[in-house]
């Protein structure tokens, strides 16, 4: 068979190739849409869970603080523990901005400014807040910040320069 | 970022962040307001009344304020 013969039958062929391979890289505009939806979706999840554990957490530390009898291990570790699990969501948040699941509208007006908070109010002060209380009451409390357990906050942080806004 | 934006929605105790549109607005408004002698606070307080449709409808303080006084508590108990 000529090359001249050929071509014509790869055409169709090329061009439904291409096709295929456009459509599963390039989104249409409801698809588009459906995507900044899931995002959306997505962040407003995220925050609802962080809603309600800074709402665990601060239950937590008023319980601890209006005690009328002197608070006991328990009241400590419940502060710890809740502590943490506030924290950890900040990271979950910050793992699925990194990971690009989160639309960016939220990214920049709900949780940006939470994570400049974290790192610069919060975290720092939740740490040598426990270290005080443990030494205090004599308990053996070895928790210390390590950048390493909550990199993707500080990734967050870095990425987005937050610490100049 | 929008931290006008977060600000607001904190402030006026917003649903959602406002637009850039709403924001700017808000600010036209109140400038006015002020001009016509209102304090600042008051005029901001008007006019995001007048603009923001979910104005007061939640009650918001920053976390890491409300954690650090409560830490804070701890710390002296």
């Amino acid at each position: 068979m000529s090359k001249e013969s050929i071509m014509p039958t790869f055409i169709p062929i090329i061009t439904f190739v291409l096709g295929f391979i456009t459509s599963r890289f390039t989104m249409s505009k409801k698809e588009g849409k459906d995507h900044q939806a899931r995002l959306q979706d997505n962040s407003n999840k995220l925050s609802a869970e962080l809603n309600d554990r800074f709402q665990a957490f601060t239950t937590a530390l008023n319980k601890y603080g209006q005690k009328t009898i002197e608070p006991d291990l328990d009241d400590f570790f419940d502060i710890a523990t809740k502590g943490e699990s506030y924290f950890s969501q900040c990271r979950s948040i910050c793992d699925s901005i990194l990971s690009g699941n989160v639309d960016k509208l939220s990214i920049s007006n709900t949780h940006l400014p939470i994570i400049k908070d974290v790192i610069e109010k919060s975290l720092p002060g939740f740490y040598s807040a426990l270290q005080e209380i443990a030494k205090k009451k004599n308990i053996s409390y070895r928790g210390i910040l390590k950048r390493d357990n909550y990199k993707s906050i500080y990734e967050v942080y870095d990425k987005y320069k937050l610490s100049v806004t | 970022m929008s931290v006008i934006a977060h600000s607001l929605k904190i402030k006026y105790g917003l649903l959602n962040s406002p637009s850039e549109e709403k924001i700017k607005l808000w600010a036209e408004k109140s400038e006015a307001y002020i001009s016509k002698g209102v304090t600042a606070e008051e005029a901001g307080n008007k006019a995001a009344k007048e603009v923001f449709s979910d104005y007061k409808k939640m009650f918001y303080a920053a976390q890491a304020d409300t954690i650090l006084v409560l830490l804070n508590q701890a710390k002296n108990k």
